[in-house]
Order: C-alpha cells, then sequence, then structure tokens
C-alpha cells in the first residue's frame, strides 16, 4: 500500500495479487483515500504484530520440543541397542522379531 | 515403538546438553550410536553385539545419563511457561509420580528409561495443552490451530512412548534376558549367557 504522485495530486493505490501477478489498483486520492490508507495501515500493523506473536509462540514450541526429542533419541537407542543385544531384530513389516536360537 | 529413522550422530547434542556432573563419557556414547547402526541388519556381527552388551555394562553413565537429560529437558520445558511456583512443583512432582508409577519397585534400567521418556512427554503435553488454552482464550484463530496441532503431535508421542514400555514389557514376557542388564551391580545376562557366537536364524514366529 502506497501513495503515487501524479503531477499535484498524490493518489492512494493497493498492490493486489491476482493468480501469478500483482496488479496495481487505484484507489483515488481525498478524504475517503486518506481513511482507507489509515485503516490499511492499522490492518498492515496488526498482522505484523500477529505474525511476531506467532513467530515467538513457535520458537517456545521447538524450545519445549528440543530436550524432548533429545531424550527420545537417547532412550530409541538404548531400546535398539537392548533389543539387539538380546536376539531381536526390526524385520520388514515394522516390528521387532527374535532371532532363532535366542 | 518406532525404530530412529535418520542416521544422524546425535550424540554430540546429546552431550552438549547434559551436565558435567552426570558422568557421561562422549567417546562412549558416539561408539554406542555407532554399534546400535552397525548391529541394525537382519544378520549384525555377533562380534559387534558382544561389543554392544559390553559397552551397555561398562558404561552405566549412558543409562543414568538418560534420567540427567529427563530432569534437565523438564526444568527447561517448564521454564518456557515462566509458571508460578505452585504450577511448576505440580508438573515436577506429577512426572516424577508418573515415572515411579510406570517403573514400579526394582524396575530393570531399560525400564526405567522408558519411564523417563513417558515422563519428560507427559509434561510437553501439559505444556502445550497450557498454551492451547491461553490461546483459545485470546480467541486468535491461527494461534488456536497451531497449538491444537502441537497439542495432537505432543499426544502421539506420549502414546507412543506408552506403547514402547508396554511392548518391551510384552517381549520381556518370552524373553527375559532383554531385562536382565543390571546396571547397579554389573550383572548382566544377554545373549552371552547362550553361549551363541555365531549369527543367528531368524525365526519367523511371531
Amino acid at each position: 500500500m502506497s501513495w503515487s504522485k501524479r503531477g499535484s495530486h498524490r493518489y492512494y493505490i493497493r498492490k493486489v495479487r491476482r493468480g501469478d501477478r500483482f496488479v496495481t489498483v487505484y484507489i483515488g486520492r481525498g478524504p475517503a483515500a486518506e481513511a482507507i490508507a489509515a485503516l490499511d495501515a492499522e490492518i498492515s500493523a496488526a498482522r505484523r504484530g500477529l505474525i511476531a506473536a506467532h513467530a515467538e509462540q513457535a520458537a517456545v514450541a521447538d524450545a519445549v520440543d528440543a530436550p524432548a526429542e533429545l531424550v527420545k533419541v537417547l532412550v530409541e537407542a538404548l531400546t535398539e541397542a537392548s533389543l539387539l543385544a538380546s536376539g531381536h531384530h526390526y524385520d520388514d513389516h515394522g516390528e521387532w522379531k527374535r532371532l532363532r536360537g535366542k | 515403538m518406532t525404530k530412529p529413522k535418520k542416521k544422524i550422530d546425535p550424540s554430540r547434542d546429546i552431550v552438549n546438553a547434559l551436565s558435567p556432573s552426570s558422568g557421561f563419557d562422549a567417546d562412549a556414547l558416539r561408539t554406542f550410536f555407532d554399534l546400535v547402526s552397525r548391529t541394525d541388519h537382519d544378520r549384525p556381527d555377533p562380534i559387534d553385539l558382544l561389543k554392544l552388551e559390553d559397552l551397555l555394562i561398562a558404561n552405566p553413565g549412558i543409562w543414568r545419563g538418560v534420567a540427567d537429560l529427563a530432569v534437565r529437558g523438564i526444568n527447561l520445558m517448564i521454564d518456557q511457561i515462566n509458571p508460578s511456583p505452585s504450577v511448576r512443583l505440580s508438573l515436577r512432582r506429577g512426572a516424577d509420580e508418573l515415572r515411579a508409577e510406570l517403573a514400579g519397585v526394582g524396575a530393570s534400567p531399560l525400564e526405567s528409561v522408558l519411564a523417563e521418556q513417558i515422563s519428560v512427554c507427559w509434561v510437553r503435553l501439559r505444556i502445550f495443552e497450557v498454551w492451547h488454552i491461553s490461546a483459545a482464550a485470546e480467541g486468535d484463530p491461527v494461534l488456536i490451530k497451531f497449538w491444537e496441532a502441537r497439542v495432537t503431535s505432543a499426544q502421539h508421542r506420549f502414546l507412543a512412548a506408552c506403547e514402547s514400555l508396554a511392548r518391551i514389557r510384552r517381549l520381556a514376557a518370552r524373553t527375559p534376558q532383554l531385562l536382565q542388564i543390571n546396571v547397579a551391580d554389573q550383572q548382566i545376562n544377554v545373549a552371552r549367557a547362550a553361549g551363541k557366537d555365531l549369527p543367528p536364524a531368524l525365526d519367523l514366529a511371531p
């Protein structure tokens, strides 16, 4: 969203996506255009705030996930080691099976 | 129980996450992951299997490291929600009680680490639920959807961890040596007790 200067006047324009390309939509000038521009600015600021809040919460979620994933990796490896050492193997059907003679 | 799919070296991250006093041997951990990777075949080399057993006996720090990782991980996770002292205590106590209840008295090292994992998954699930409730109160549909997905994922992880413990106990009913690695008094009675040095054939019976 921006203002375009033509001659002695400035016009409020919007860049709008239409399919794969962006087109310029002329809103116009005067009090109505000023009001629309103010509203657009408000919506844009709110959207930026929301994106920042989402990014912050996504970072929190990742920070909670990280230690749990480390425990998971180590426990899965220990489980696998115990199963292998006690004569099991992971078969093609996704199940642990005993090896004959164990 | 899901099999690790990524053949990466997670030992570096794990060692970094452990406290220096946990008695964790970084080299032993690397060797451990390497041996697990090498023995993960239909016909594993019996020498590698013996090495794996020896390593598990000689390095009890690997088993105990899970407890250290779990305690530190739970504290880190709880810190993220900046809770009141009572909520912090409630989460820690809940995790402790769940772990103790699931492991039971005289649990084997394997059962203990699986119970630790379940307690960590439980804390994560509780924290995500708190965030989900908070997002619902704020009424932001994008955040609600985001936390819903995280709660669902955490529920799946929690259930998968519970299933792992149940599956191990079911397998141990037929193969008791699975749970006979006794780190505390250095007693182990796994495959070597059977005196089988040759690669075993597959038993396709369930």
